[in-house]
């Protein structure tokens, strides 16, 4: 827990003494500090699967343990951080897997703070893309929206001035994307490879490197980034194993530049967001923008209920030699809908539409806290009008519905 | 020049003429002394618990820590970082307070450390689900109400100053307060909140008052009864720690980054 005052403090040795005479002292120390949860997810395909030698479970359960672990010492400007993931899923083989969310030791110094080891960092600002989080690898295989994030190894360097927050990243080691195995639902066409990826680098020790400065102007919250380095995005190359048709996609990671803008402003009941980049190495330089509003009703009909109406304007304009994106014109509406209870309910509804070709992609999300550990979630995704030159056409028969039951500790 | 001297002379003056004062004046005048009392506390931290209670009177739990920063010329700086219930662990608040301006607030979800605006219309919505408002766990700043003395009062041994507050700043769920204010120590005992339709909607109550650094006093905890929707709340407010260093710093972006 943050900020705790612990009475162990001194040397990081002390601290592993303390550790290992298992919780030796009483009182305020907390030698070890665990929490974390576990999920039963239950998802329900009412569709047969687009392809042949997909699985063709209707219900698919799965499993996911996440431990977290944390301790401070120097009054806290010490801190190990230790979060491990998990999943079993009975369909996807690529799903079932493990990996460390985060490893790290964090120092607050006088002026700056330095996170040492594997870590996680977002910017942005956006809700329906996340156009300039770059530093983490996405775990698509978790979910589709891009939230689930892979450890990333990392020098974590931030400076708090008064001319706004310097962050310096050195992430020395690349981590490559999740990709569904080829039985699974909510795949590409072709499935993708993901246990032979090729790297413009040759391979994963490869030197990414990035800046940022943010700063707060009144209203608004501005946000500069530069990466460069082996792009998370990979372009899916198709592999031709036997004969003319291809049998799999490669993903193809290359080295690029990428500079991008994010802004948010809160304006009375709107907030204003701006996601903006543009990026080179992958075909010919291009930008891409995500820019929109969310407007909130505060206390709906005199409840303590609020309503957030969202609309947000995708513009992408890469060429086909860069990495596949369904984003290129399109425009997502949503609605959130929170309670404001003792329980944190809360429903997000969405659709993105593809102004160009009409597919469309319906959102729902919604959860609510049961009792002081429990926590269920809904989340279900429909697909329509998805044409055959879009990505997700693989997707077009994957509607599904998921009931999440986590219990935290 | 002997005009003008004899001017000031006599607006010095006025404070000491009690019997001049109009009631706004004398509830202006107890509310000043109430802010110059508590200032140059320059920063503190405490733990909270806050329990909360429904019509049947289940309870649920929630935890949290609170720093604050005092800022000369401004209303202050405030950081919340919650512990409990766990799926909501290390998700935080900070909130730079401008007295009639609108705040600034931003809100830190861990699991996907992301930094979200909140937007300062929302000063009536509920704190964690509580009884509390937004507004009535932010900083009391002087002036971002207008007050009127209303009486002399002894409120459960305690004698009280009773004055009415009427928020100045824009979206209030209030029209007005009424707020008994100790004699002693110039802190409060009670406040009856009044909602839009200047019908009573909550009572708060402050006891176990300790005071600290030989000046500061502090309530260990508030009450906040909703007589509409009979929900309340008790907020107690523990392991109060003044100026433990805290600066600028440890309320910016990057130290909400930092918080889990």
């Amino acid at each position: 827990m943050a900020h705790r005052p612990y009475t162990c403090s001194g040397s990081a040795g002390l601290w592993i003494a303390c550790l290992m005479l298992g919780g030796c002292m009483t009182g305020a120390v907390r030698a070890a500090d665990w929490s974390g949860f576990a999920a039963v997810d239950l998802r329900a395909f009412p569709d047969t699967p687009a392809f042949a030698g997909q699985s063709g479970m209707r219900v698919v359960p799965s499993v996911a343990l996440q431990p977290e672990f944390r301790h401070e010492w120097n009054e806290g400007a010490d801190r190990l951080t230790a979060i491990a993931f998990g999943r079993v899923d009975a369909a996807d083989s690529n799903r079932s897997h493990v990996d460390v969310r985060e490893l790290n030791w964090l120092h607050q110094g006088a002026g700056w703070s330095l996170r040492a080891g594997v870590g996680k960092v977002f910017w942005g600002v956006a809700e329906s893309r996340h156009l300039v989080d770059i530093v983490n690898q996405t775990d698509l295989v978790e979910n589709i929206d891009g939230e689930e994030k892979l450890g990333q190894p990392m020098l974590n360097l931030n400076i708090p001035t008064a001319y706004g927050n310097f962050t310096f990243l050195y992430l020395p080691y690349f981590r490559e994307r999740t990709f569904p195995a080829p039985r699974a639902r909510l795949r590409f066409s072709l499935p993708v490879d993901q246990d032979a990826p090729q790297f413009a680098s040759g391979g994963r020790w490869h030197p990414d490197w990035a800046v940022r400065w943010s700063r707060t102007f009144g209203n608004w919250d501005v946000g500069i980034a530069h990466f460069m380095g082996m792009g998370r995005e990979p372009r899916l190359v198709p592999r031709f194993d036997a004969g003319p048709i291809p049998t799999a996609l490669t993903p193809v990671y290359d080295l690029i530049h990428q500079t991008s803008l994010d802004a948010q402003a809160s304006l009375g009941n709107w907030l204003l967001k701006l996601e903006a980049i543009t990026r080179s190495g992958q075909g010919r330089r291009f930008a891409a923008v995500v820019a929109g509003f969310e407007y909130t009703y505060y206390g709906l009909f005199g409840s303590s209920a609020d309503l957030g109406l969202l609309a947000e304007y995708h513009y992408d304009g890469r060429d086909r030699s860069a990495p596949p994106t369904p984003f290129n014109n399109d425009l997502y509406l949503g609605a959130r809908w929170s309670l404001n209870d003792a329980h944190d309910s809360q429903v997000l509804a969405g659709v993105t539409t593809d102004l160009e070709t009409g597919a469309t992609m319906f959102n729902l999300s919604a959860s609510r806290r049961l009792g002081e550990k429990w926590k269920v979630e809904l989340e279900s995704r429909m697909f329509q009008s998805i044409p055959p030159t879009d990505i997700l056409t693989g997707y077009r028969r994957d509607d599904y519905v998921q009931v999440r039951v986590a219990r935290f500790f | 020049m002997r005009k003008l001297l004899c001017m000031v002379s006599v607006l010095a003056c006025l404070p000491l003429l009690s019997h001049a004062q109009t009631d706004e004046e004398k509830g202006h005048a107890i509310q000043l002394e109430t802010e110059r009392r508590d200032a140059g506390f320059d920063n503190s931290m405490y733990d909270a618990v806050m329990v909360l209670r429904n019509a049947q009177g289940e309870e649920s739990v929630r935890e949290f820590t609170f720093r604050t920063l005092e800022v000369a010329g401004d209303g202050d700086k405030e950081l919340g970082v919650f512990h409990r219930p766990a799926d909501v662990r290390g998700t935080a608040i900070l909130t730079f307070s401008h007295g009639l301006k609108p705040d600034d607030q931003w809100l830190y979800l861990p699991e996907l450390k992301r930094v979200k605006r909140i937007s300062s219309v929302n000063k009536s919505g509920p704190f964690m689900g509580s009884e509390f408002a937004f507004e009535d766990i932010a900083s009391w700043e002087l002036e971002k109400y207008t007050y009127r003395y209303l009486r002399d009062e002894v409120l459960d041994g305690h004698d009280c100053f009773v004055i009415q507050n009427t928020p100045a700043y824009e979206y209030s769920g209030y029209t007005r307060q009424v707020e008994w204010i100790d004699k002693a120590i110039y802190q409060p005992r009670r406040i009856d909140f009044y909602d839009r339709k200047n019908t009573l909607l909550k009572t708060l109550t402050f006891s176990d008052y300790n005071q600290y650094l030989d000046h500061y006093w502090r309530a260990g905890r508030l009450d906040m009864v909703n007589h509409q929707n009979r929900k309340s709340t008790t907020l107690f407010r523990k392991n109060y720690r003044f100026r433990v260093g805290l600066s600028d710093r440890d309320f910016s972006e990057s130290s909400l980054r930092n918080v889990q």
